[in-house]
């Protein structure tokens, strides 16, 4: 029986996607039941370089191959085929990423494979896996029992606690017998966002200030913040209106609509005019002094709290988190 | 001895001929002008409900209609609360009548008198009144056209400038300059004409003797001036012999008396001579004055009476449709319709009260009817094939997507131009096209798929009541009283579903039989309608009537303005009497069904919501029930008729605001309920008031100083009831 | 250019999704379907492509829901034929689906098969990938946008990368793409024109090929998701709430 589990560690513009980590913890659990081994595949010429950010896998194996350095759907999923035909994992998993909702299927075709989308856990249950997805715009979950092997899974990011780097995994270089085949689908070159003002659209970090933060002055404690976090600071209509921050930064209904990671209200009381334009944020955080005020309706989480207090806490909180 | 008016004195006779040449020319040249324009209105397609226009010429002629007709189309009543321009349309519009007047009824006076009968009207007493008639009306006329140049180059109004469409500062100066022009030779040419009796007079005077003074009138040519029969020239000429005056009638004419005098110094050869020259200035100008009327805005002269004797006679919260599709060009517009375009006097007055337009949204009223008017101008009467799209560079979706249909523009126009039902028309056709705003366009989406603008579950609509200690009837299964038609906001809406249950509460205490269609409602449609969507509002108004057919009930009953408009005007389905909640709870004060405990000593203002005053003319009943329940009412500057929108209605609740707006319609509102002293609270009958002032009140940063409040709640506070005794009150009734 | 475009029906989850004794289906009784949202951008793509630069759109679909109505609309947006896959029970699970889309769309030849990149209710992938592998056509998906132009028998596909960065495919065609967004969002068609095509549109039925393989997967339960609509409320000092939003930051891989 196959006991080890393929993780396909993603690399995005030099990057490791940060859900790799995520793989590598959920893939471990799987794999440390049976005692079997967590593997992790980086694909492109470049590979090896993400071998140290990788120590949480048993072995690292890298497709080094030209064909690889840019995503193609026909080259990734061949490498895959061939990585997983050589190793026989008993699950193979990718997170749900633009990449990942391309290559899982297109292997699970390929192969004939069960494919579960949307894992938020993933659990032995002898030869089979248990899996609960989430679905239907996340109003429903559904637990899967897979029972083929090897069972792909893509990951829905921010369901498992990512694993630690540590570790001391060995880099095994893989050429792959056949060589790749071009496709018919080729990458052609990135599209950048166009520069200017920050597009709070393409932010995924938003701290978004309203009323609550009383003066023009009082933004800087919400910049530092925005700042600390890697993200941005945008405002409801109010302060808009009193010209604190440009109409490019005003969030709802006359303004942007934003879906970001993580969208910080502070001292928003929440109008539906607002709401509709953040409430597709993927973790809302709602301030208010007011615990009646409609945000905290859609917020995850809420303090009840002046933003003006918390504010200088937090962000000395995350910067020393930091480090 | 009496005198008659002077026929074409000094008018030598080949002037005379040329006179009589030219007038059939220039009325032809009228009436071709006006055929021109008039034709271009059967451009259009048929009114419905009209079945021939002459059958509807004829019902316009008709006591009651015409004795509206008067005092809109003849004494421009509209203007009233603009007292300069009234003022100044009365004293040109009304001096040219009397000039016209007086001049048709000279020519009577001489070509149907006195040329085949030797008789005159304008004679003795009665010419002396024509005298001093016609000469205090030139005076008037000349009065206003300064007041017309005052506003124009001294105030200078935004609302007389708009380059887009033409209108500017000094479009009308060719034709005022032409009128000033045409009274001011008229008064030279009577002046001279004195100037020279006087003249005479000190001839005759110095003469010695009866026959040597009749010899200097014959050397003088005083018969040949007179243009009547040999015997009535005798009588005259023996008058002045005997010491009469030459133009006894003059005194009666103090302008040209005093400009007689000031032109006596000159020679009699140089006063015939310029009175002559400036008769034919005088009359050339008048002609090309009324030939050019038809080619220039003075046609409005014509256009505008003719549109108010045929304006709809429909309630004004109906809208007519001629076309569901909408309106591409001016050929899809309706006669009446391109009568009111051509109507236009471009004055502004719609752009004036526009609350877009007040706060900065692209949108002029006067703008969009010109792009049309000026479209049908350019378009021939024979047009082979469509005329040009009106869209677009003409008139742009920006400017239609800006209007809140709240008819402040119709409501105020002196011609009843009917803006909303051009602007809804011309939406129509970008609805169909696809091109909506993307916030409608969820809207639009959410009303096909659920029935509400809000994208929730219809089964959710009559969750508002679950917090009621009492239940309402379901009025699909048991009969009731009035069926409660409870609308969008009012249902789903956070904010207004607590004001919705304080009513149910207040209804209830005054033991008010009511019932819901519970989640078989849906929006009434009002302004689904006024988007553009006619497709959609026709399938919302099947589902509804359909469900009322099914329902048993006496009367409906509404708190949302939109809806009360829709069910009462434009559910053809609905028989029964609708009543807006105010309208029940003057009633139930007024009956003693419900009785106020408690007097609030509140300072109030009170906001007229769109369709309840200017569209259906609801103003007194909120306003006695502010009275009832002890507040001090305190009016807004734009109240009743001239209420300013809150910019929700015609589906811009559901849009964007634009890029260039300076404020909301709203905050604008707000401001000038800020401004009366002492008012505490805003006093709303309409769900939409509530959640857009509320909004308004926050933004303008006024929190604290002004309460928003449903005249519901105050009603509510003065009862003086606790929820206590509300329970009692629902045991008891149980 | 001929395209086909896949619509699918999903439940609409306005309303709570009731689950059905067995445990592991839905009751979709009281359920009311609209299309899925990508297919609706999808259908928007194909329209586009075709009036920048001609061509033939046709729409399949498993007739199932509401689908009648989404069809309608389809053919009021400007669809040229509608082929609708008779089935007497809800749709399978997407991979045979799309041996029986598969099976309505190779008659129509396309060089062009636009999907929905996801629909809400599949759990083992999506339609677009599987109908790709049936079709034997290549496959990329997460799209918003198809440019024509860049190469003959090519077109230009935007895939979508975080951070509002997309990569330009180039895509040999016939091939599948999974539409994530369309150029511009969906237009609105007004009700006049789908009571309009609800005169004049004939549909084209598909008889369905019978659907052999065995699901690899199967549900052992539906259950909703652990409650918790209002905000959890953080209380304590403000440094106290300071480190639990790190903390629950951390957990995201927020802060690292």
């Amino acid at each position: 029986m196959a006991k080890d589990v393929l993780v396909l560690a993603e690399v995005y513009r030099d990057a490791l996607a940060d859900v790799t980590w995520e793989l590598l913890a959920a893939g471990r659990t799987i794999a440390s039941a049976t005692g079997g081994q967590v593997l992790a595949l980086v694909l492109g010429p470049n590979g090896a370089a993400h071998a140290p950010a990788l120590g949480a896998a048993d072995r690292i194996m890298v497709v080094d191959d030209p064909r690889l350095a840019d995503y193609a759907p026909g080259p990734y999923v061949a490498a895959l085929q061939e990585v997983t035909a050589a190793e026989q994992p008993r699950a193979v998993l990718l997170g749900a990423t633009s990449i990942g909702w391309d290559v899982a299927p297109l292997l699970a075709a390929r192969i004939n494979a069960p494919l579960v989308t949307g894992c938020k856990e993933i659990q032995p249950e002898g030869e089979a896996l248990r899996v609960a997805t989430s679905f239907c715009g996340g109003k429903m979950m559904a637990e899967v029992r897979v029972d083929g092997a090897p069972a792909i899974c893509m990951v829905l990011p921010g369901s498992f606690r990512p694993a630690d780097a540590a570790g001391q995994a060995k880099i095994e270089p893989r050429k792959l017998p056949s060589p790749l085949e071009p496709g018919a689908v080729r990458f052609d070159g990135w599209v950048l966002p166009e520069a200017g003002d920050v597009d709070i659209t393409q932010q995924d970090v938003l701290v978004s200030v309203g009323r609550g933060i009383q003066q023009k002055d009082n933004l800087e404690l919400a910049e530092n913040l925005a700042g600390a976090l890697g993200g941005a600071v945008c405002a409801s209509r109010p302060v808009i209106d009193q010209g604190w921050l440009p109409a490019t930064r005003q969030v709802g209904k006359s303004g942007m609509t934003v879906k970001p990671k993580f969208y910080l209200a502070l001292g928003i009381s929440g109008a539906p005019e607002h709401q509709e334009g953040m409430k597709g944020a993927d973790l809302i955080i709602a301030v208010n002094t007011d615990p009646q005020a409609p945000i905290f309706d859609i917020a995850h989480y809420g303090a009840e709290v002046d933003v003006l207090d918390l504010l200088p806490a937090l962000t000395e909180a995350i910067e020393a988190k930091r480090g | 001895m009496e005198y008659a008016r002077p026929i074409m004195w000094n008018v030598p006779h080949w002037a005379e001929i040329a006179l009589y040449v030219m007038i059939p020319i220039v009325l032809a040249a009228f009436a071709a002008g006006v055929y021109w324009r008039a034709r271009k209105w059967f451009l259009g397609r048929s009114e419905p409900g009209v079945e021939s226009v002459p059958r509807l010429l004829l019902a316009a002629i008709h006591p009651g209609r015409l004795a509206r007709w008067t005092p809109a189309a003849l004494f421009q009543s509209r203007l009233s609360p603009d007292l300069f321009a009234l003022v100044m349309h009365w004293a040109i519009l009304w001096g040219m009548a009397v000039l016209f007047l007086g001049t048709a009824l000279a020519t009577i006076d001489q070509d149907f008198t006195n040329l085949p009968f030797d008789f005159q009207l304008l004679r003795g007493k009665f010419y002396c009144l024509f005298e001093i008639a016609l000469d205090v009306f030139g005076v008037v006329l000349i009065l206003g056209l300064g007041m017309a140049a005052y506003r124009r180059y001294l105030v200078r109004p935004k609302r007389l400038q708009a380059t887009r469409t033409g209108v500017s500062l000094w479009d009308g100066f060719p034709f005022l300059a032409t009128i000033a022009l045409v009274a001011v030779t008229g008064f030279v040419a009577e002046g001279l004409r004195i100037a020279e009796g006087f003249h005479i007079e000190a001839r005759v005077a110095a003469a010695e003797g009866l026959d040597a003074k009749i010899r200097v009138l014959d050397e003088m040519g005083f018969r040949e001036h007179l243009h009547v029969g040999r015997e009535r020239q005798d009588v005259q000429v023996n008058r002045i012999a005997d010491g009469g005056r030459v133009f006894p009638a003059a005194i009666w004419a103090p302008v040209g008396y005093g400009l007689g005098k000031a032109f006596e110094p000159l020679s009699v050869d140089a006063i015939r001579a310029l009175h002559q020259g400036v008769w034919w200035a005088h009359g050339l100008l008048a002609f090309g004055l009324i030939a050019c009327i038809p080619l220039t805005k003075a046609f409005h002269l014509i256009s505008s009476p003719a549109n108010i004797l045929l304006h709809s006679a429909d309630p004004p919260g109906r809208l007519a449709v001629a076309v569901e599709s909408g309106v591409t060009n001016v050929r899809d517009l309706t006669w009446r319709q391109l009568l009111q375009v051509d109507a236009c006097t471009w004055c502004g007055k719609c752009q004036e009260a526009c609350p877009a337009n007040q706060c900065g949204f692209p949108l002029s009223p006067r703008d969009v009817v010109q792009a049309v008017d000026s479209q049908l101008l350019r378009t021939p009467a024979k047009a082979n094939g469509e005329p040009p799209s009106l869209h677009d560079s003409r008139v742009r979706p920006e400017e239609l997507w800006a209007c809140c249909s709240c008819r402040a523009c119709e409501e105020i126009c002196p011609v009843f131009v009917q803006h909303p039902r051009l602007i809804v028309d011309l939406r129509r056709h970008l609805v169909d096209q696809g091109q909506v705003d993307e916030g409608l366009q969820d809207a639009l989406m959410n009303f096909q798929r659920y029935g509400n603008s809000f994208g929730q579950s219809p089964r959710k609509r009559p969750d508002w009541t679950k917090p009621l200690d009492f239940t309402l009837k379901d009025a699909r299964k048991e009969e009731v009283e009035y069926l409660w038609f409870v609308g969008d906001y009012a249902s789903y809406d956070q904010r207004v579903q607590e004001v919705t249950r304080t009513i149910a509460r207040v209804l209830r205490h005054a033991g008010v039989d009511v019932g819901l269609l519970m989640e078989k409602e849906q929006n009434a449609g009002n302004d689904v309608r006024r988007i553009g969507e006619e497709g959609l509002f026709a399938m919302l108004r099947e589902k509804n009537a359909k469900e009322l057919s099914g329902a048993r009930f006496r009367k409906l009953l509404t708190t949302d303005p939109h809806t009360y408009n829709a069910l009462k005007n434009e559910y053809d389905e609905v028989v029964a009497p609708v009543l807006h909640y105010t309208q029940l709870l003057d009633e139930l004060l007024r009956g003693g069904a419900l009785r106020l405990h408690r007097k609030l000593d509140y300072v109030v203002t009170y906001h007229d919501p769109c369709y309840l005053g200017r569209f259906n003319g609801v103003y007194d009943a909120p306003r006695r029930v502010l009275g009832a329940v002890g507040t001090r009412l305190v009016e807004m500057p734009r109240h009743g008729p001239n209420s300013f929108c809150c910019g929700a209605g015609g589906g811009r609740i559901w849009m964007k605001d634009a890029p260039t707006s300076q404020e909301r319609p709203a905050e604008n509102r707000v401001r000038e309920a800020l401004a009366l002293p002492g008012v505490q609270c805003l006093v709303v009958a309409c769900p939409k008031d509530l959640v857009m002032f509320q909004d308004a009140v926050k933004t303008v940063g006024a929190e604290g100083r002004l309460r928003v409040a449903d005249l519901g709640e105050l009603v509510y506070e003065s009862l003086g009831i606790t929820l206590k005794s509300m329970a009692e009150v629902a045991e008891s009734t149980a | 250019m001929n395209i086909a475009v896949v619509v699918r029906q999903v439940p609409d989850l306005i309303e709570p999704l009731e689950i059905a004794p067995s445990g592991t289906e839905f009751d979709f009784g009281s359920a009311s379907f609209l299309l899925n949202e990508s297919d609706d951008h999808a259908l928007e793509q194909a329209l586009l492509l075709k009036e920048a630069h001609g061509g033939h759109v046709t729409v399949v679909a498993l007739d199932f829901g509401d689908v009648d109505n989404t069809l309608y609309t389809a053919a009021a947006k400007g669809a040229d034929r509608i082929v609708k896959i008779a089935r007497d029970d809800a749709p399978p699970p997407p991979r045979a689906a799309a041996v029986l889309y598969a099976e309505a769309i190779k008659p129509i030849a396309p060089e062009l098969v636009l999907v929905g990149v996801q629909a809400h209710d599949e759990l083992d992938g999506g339609v677009a990938p599987f109908l790709a592998a049936a079709l034997g056509m290549p496959y990329v998906g997460v799209i918003r946008g198809v440019a024509v132009g860049a190469e003959p028998g090519a077109v230009a596909a935007f895939k979508e990368f975080p951070g509002a960065v997309m990569a330009r495919m180039n895509v040999k065609l016939p091939a599948v793409l999974g539409i994530l967004g369309a150029d511009q969002p969906p237009r609105y068609v007004p009700v006049s024109r789908i009571r309009g095509a609800m005169k004049t549109t004939q549909f084209e039925e598909s008889a369905a090929a019978a659907v052999s393989s065995e699901p690899l997967t199967a549900i052992a339960r539906l259950y909703p998701p652990a409650a918790g609509s209002r905000a959890e409320m953080l209380s304590g000092s403000e440094t106290e709430i300071a480190s639990r939003i790190v903390d629950i930051l951390a957990q995201k891989g927020l802060v690292k």
